[in-house]
């Protein structure tokens, strides 16, 4: 049951960041500081995929960003 | 082969220039696949866990937004893991399940390599007030995975991947595919993937039965699996001219074995802990046992903001639950600091907090817990783990990394971390002077790795 609430509330928000577009109009001219590297979500994807292992391997929460994908027995 | 040897050679001294601040007339190639390569030295204190992890990563453009990704990961890992069992006031023995599998398997084949390395290691013993970790920890893992990026129609984009991944004691596949679609002139982008994993866990010895003895170490089977499936929606939101936003909720259902088949719980009777009746001289530790299914939820936040014309902010967020109890907090916070053309620095920190599992437990309260009558154990319930990735903790790490970008696409980076757990468990309270009296039931991680990086065109 509070799954289903915190899915709900969290359905709410995506609906309403999808929303904000409305409002949002930046031009492809205008996308030259969202083009550069260091503004990508994620910049340096070896280094995500690390820091996720390490703490997938040592924290009981994974996720959330992307996919693991590949497992670990991680004993 | 001779042109790729002087393209490498081209861009080791690149590299070496640029290392040095000096503006060479080097150029390198500009080829079509964009090599990623990194080594991971990954350490924990204490003398748990070491690792070093190369990766090889491969992207390849092929024009109209297609594109192909290829990775390959290896993972070498030795030292000691905690075991399970509660630190306390006497020494510990443990007859070591892997070390012991090991030992009979190379006794049966005859190598003599093997028996030299983990002949004296089949039997451990632990000093009064350290923390009980088994030394026979060794393994490796090789993981290989592909990505294929490609539009589907005018608005849509398709992502198809997979990954395999095989160490020593457990092996596993995986498929994912997404799709995504762009809106206000791509402004807002929408998107839904999904991701299925199969494992099948062979450990050391077979698989032990739940709540079975340690030392006789009873197994009904020799491997088992585990299915994953993940289902995860996103919105990516272009703010204005200096913001970019993500949501993403994740949904994670697993079901099958759950359980670490090399971790165990000490049985405590007021404090002391319990003999083994069919092992004189040993304690009674016996083997976890977890849930068959866990459903998770997460909710990830991430915004990255441009300050000035190179420098960036990202702040990201994740909350995660799931049904064994667990809910966590995650911040993540990175400034980019351009400090000169070919030269940045990006200071980091997160904190993370998560309760502890349902299950959770330091060790198994006789007569609570279970009930040990002789050679005869009755459990009263059916899941527990001392497992410290299930416990009540916070942590922080602090990280740095300095890097060099030479050119477009080509560059050199280290980085640091710094990692440290802080115990948030409650220590069930025990007798003064008995076994378990003073003695710490959680202990807190300590861990840094640093990563070397060197990314060009090949």
């Amino acid at each position: 049951m509070t799954h289903l609430r915190f899915i709900s509330r969290a359905v709410l928000l995506l609906a309403v960041a999808a929303g904000l577009s409305g409002c949002a109009g930046v031009k492809p001219w205008e996308r030259d500081l969202l083009a550069k590297p260091q503004m990508a979500l994620d910049s340096d994807p070896l280094q995500t995929a690390f820091d996720e292992h390490i703490y997938f391997s040592k924290e009981a929460s994974s996720g959330g960003r992307g996919f693991g994908g590949g497992g670990c027995g991680c004993n | 082969m001779q042109l790729k040897d002087k393209q490498l050679g081209t861009r080791l001294a690149l590299a070496t220039t640029a290392l040095l601040g000096i503006q060479g007339q080097v150029q390198a190639g500009d080829g079509d696949w964009l090599v990623s390569t990194a080594v991971l030295s990954y350490s924990e204190s204490d003398g748990r866990v070491q690792a070093v992890e190369p990766v090889l990563n491969l992207t390849r453009d092929f024009g109209d937004e297609r594109s192909l990704n290829l990775r390959l990961v290896y993972d070498s890992l030795t030292g000691s893991s905690p075991n399970g069992a509660a630190r306390a006031n006497v020494v510990q023995t443990f007859t070591s399940a892997s070390a012991a599998g090991r030992k009979s398997r190379a006794e049966e084949e005859g190598d003599d390599d093997e028996l030299e390395e983990y002949g004296d290691r089949g039997s451990y013993s632990i000093a009064p007030g350290d923390l009980p970790l088994d030394p026979s920890f060794q393994d490796s893992r090789t993981v290989f995975s592909a990505g294929w990026t490609q539009p589907l129609g005018d608005v849509y984009k398709l992502n198809l991947g997979g990954a395999l991944s095989s160490e020593g004691d457990f092996s596993s596949i995986s498929i994912n595919a997404a799709i995504a679609r762009d809106f206000n002139s791509k402004n807002t982008t929408v998107s839904l993937g999904t991701n299925l994993e199969f494992d099948t866990i062979k450990p050391e010895g077979g698989l032990p039965d739940a709540f079975s003895s340690y030392a006789s170490h009873d197994t009904s089977a020799a491997e088992d699996t585990k299915q994953v499936a993940d289902l995860m929606l996103g919105v990516t939101q272009v703010i204005n001219r200096r913001w970019i936003t993500q949501f993403n909720l994740g949904l994670s259902q697993s079901s099958g074995y759950q359980s670490d088949p090399y971790k165990i719980l000490s049985v405590v009777d007021n404090g002391n802990l319990v003999a083994d009746a069919a092992n004189p001289g040993d304690y009674l530790y016996l083997f976890e046992n977890r849930p068959e299914d866990r459903q998770k939820v997460s909710l990830y936040w991430q915004n990255k903001v441009a300050i000035g014309s190179d420098d960036v902010i990202d702040i990201g967020y994740r909350y995660m639950t799931d049904d064994w109890g667990v809910n966590s907090h995650t911040l993540d916070l990175t400034y980019h600091w351009q400090a000169g053309e070919h030269v940045y620095f990006e200071p980091h920190y997160r904190y993370y907090e998560q309760t502890a599992a349902d299950f959770y437990k330091p060790y198994l309260v006789n007569g609570e817990d279970v009930s040990v009558y002789g050679l005869y154990v009755d459990p009263h319930i059916s899941e527990a783990s001392s497992d410290p990735r299930l416990a009540a903790f916070s942590a922080n790490t602090y990280g740095l990394k300095v890097g060099f970008p030479m050119r477009q696409d080509e560059e050199i980076s280290v980085r640091v971390e710094y990692y440290q757990q802080q115990d948030n468990n409650t220590a069930p309270a025990v007798p003064e002077g008995s076994d378990l009296y003073g003695q710490q039931q959680f202990s807190p991680l300590k861990a840094s790795w640093v990563q070397v990086g060197y990314r060009f065109r090949w």
